[in-house]
């Protein structure tokens, strides 16, 4: 065979395999003439003891994010597309009465269009951080469902994405805040108690030496507390006097609009109690 | 809204004809600063000018009033509400020398928008809302004659309720006498 086309089919063969090597990335796509049909919206709500309420948001087109990250397409907002986080009702349904002086300061109040990028420090979040995210902030104005709207260039916001954030609570102070993590169970203590919400615990603990180490626990059903054994908190890393923060997350889910091809809204309340942890 | 600009000027039309003219015919600009009563909003600058038709010792003016936005800067997402008017007045001269002290009522038309900055990261704006109104009208002004067709004024205006607040205005400007 003549060595001229061997080589070219070679090189050919190189070339397409060092195509299809390595991971595929994450790429980002503009929102113009996207039918809302074809987005994964996942909406996340935090309330704190701050008495502050933040919102996050990451659409990507098509499908779910994949638990890799591999060939999600995320989506970003441009052409009049915004999301919108509001209190009480969508801000496609709000309106200002006639009184302009005192009624505009209520909706202000109420309603706050969603920015590319912000924070990024929530516990058991689901936003990647890596590709494009929306976040904005409000004050905690009462137990009425947080709405998000994603307001389209068309004129038809999807606006029926909605959830009730789970209920202020407040951790009880420890018997002891001195805790061996080799020989002491921890427990702690939260009221009020709620009904379907799922709570996550996240236990950090940091050394002077620069080691840290963290502990999560899940439960299904919040009862107002959680046990942790003696030894559940040890890491043979971790020595001497180590500071400890334990962070509890309610968690309720919420309903997203149908016209989605699919995601979800969830509303959180975090509180957190710091006590100090010994060998 | 446009109606109503439409009659306005209409009205002066009328009143600067050159029959009126030879008649008494005064013509007034002033500007000044306005503050509502009600919420967090901050004081505005107004521009106002007007024509007033003088016999037997009263003024029957129309004017227009058009103010800077009223502004809440002191939040995350500043509201600017913006508002403009037109008003009829009936006005009392009374001469204490060496000035005329002037007391009028009259109605304030209103037209007034809402627009509401949209983040802390985006200065654009969205309109949340509009009003009109029509309310009651005072002023109290203090004019002093300057040469045969010209005065020096200053005066205080108050109008009730307009979408939600009250206006307090001081002003001062200039009037020439046909």
């Amino acid at each position: 065979m003549n060595t001229r086309v061997i080589s070219t089919v070679f090189a050919t063969a190189v070339l397409v395999s060092l195509a299809s090597c390595g991971e595929s990335e994450d790429r980002s796509i503009n929102s113009t003439n996207l039918p809302s049909t074809k987005l994964y919206a996942v909406y996340e709500i935090y309330a704190d003891a701050s008495e502050q309420v933040f919102f996050q948001a990451q659409l990507t087109a098509d499908k779910a994010p994949s638990d890799n990250r591999d060939d999600d397409t995320f989506v970003r907002l441009v052409d009049g597309d915004e999301l919108w986080a509001s209190y009480s009702t969508s801000i496609s349904n709000a309106s200002v009465g006639e009184d302009l002086f005192t009624d505009t300061e209520v909706f202000a109040d109420n309603h706050v269009q969603l920015a590319s990028g912000g924070f990024n420090f929530f516990f058991f979040s689901d936003i990647y951080y890596a590709e494009n995210w929306y976040s904005a902030q409000l004050e905690y104005m009462g137990d009425q469902p947080y709405y998000m709207t994603m307001e389209r260039a068309n004129g038809n916001p999807i606006d029926k994405s909605f959830v009730t954030l789970p209920a202020p609570f407040t951790i009880a102070a420890l018997t002891d805040t001195n805790i061996s993590r080799s020989t002491d169970a921890l427990i702690i203590d939260w009221q009020p108690v709620e009904n379907d919400v799922e709570i996550n615990i996240e236990i950090l603990m940091s050394c002077p030496d620069g080691f840290s180490d963290h502990i999560t626990r899940k439960l299904d059903t919040d009862e107002g507390s959680v046990t942790l054994n003696a030894g559940d908190l040890y890491f043979d890393t971790l020595t001497g006097s180590c500071s400890a923060t334990a962070n509890i997350i309610k968690t309720r889910l919420g309903t997203l609009d149908s016209r989605y091809i699919g995601g979800n809204i969830s509303g959180h309340q975090h509180r957190s109690i710091v006590f100090n942890t010994s060998d | 809204m446009k109606n109503v600009f439409c009659s306005v000027f209409a009205t002066i039309g009328v009143l600067l004809s050159p029959g009126l003219l030879a008649q008494n015919v005064v013509l007034e600009g002033s500007v000044g600063i306005a503050e509502p009563q009600s919420g967090p909003y901050e004081s505005s600058l107004l521009m106002d000018g007007s024509v007033s038709y003088s016999s037997s010792g009263w003024l029957y003016r129309i004017g227009f009033t058009a103010f800077d936005a009223f502004k809440s800067d002191s939040r995350s997402n500043p509201i600017e509400i913006e508002t403009s008017g037109v008003y009829l007045q009936a006005i009392k001269v009374v001469t204490l020398e060496p000035f005329d002290i002037e007391i009028g009522a009259g109605l304030y038309r209103t037209h007034s928008e809402a627009f509401m900055e949209k983040s802390p990261y985006n200065a654009s704006q969205r309109k949340i809302g509009s009003a009109y109104d029509t309310n009651p009208v005072v002023t109290v002004a203090l004019v002093k004659n300057m040469a045969k067709s010209f005065s020096l004024l200053g005066g205080f205006k108050y109008i009730n309720d307009v979408s939600g607040s009250d206006l307090h205005m001081i002003y001062a400007g200039g009037r020439f006498n046909f």
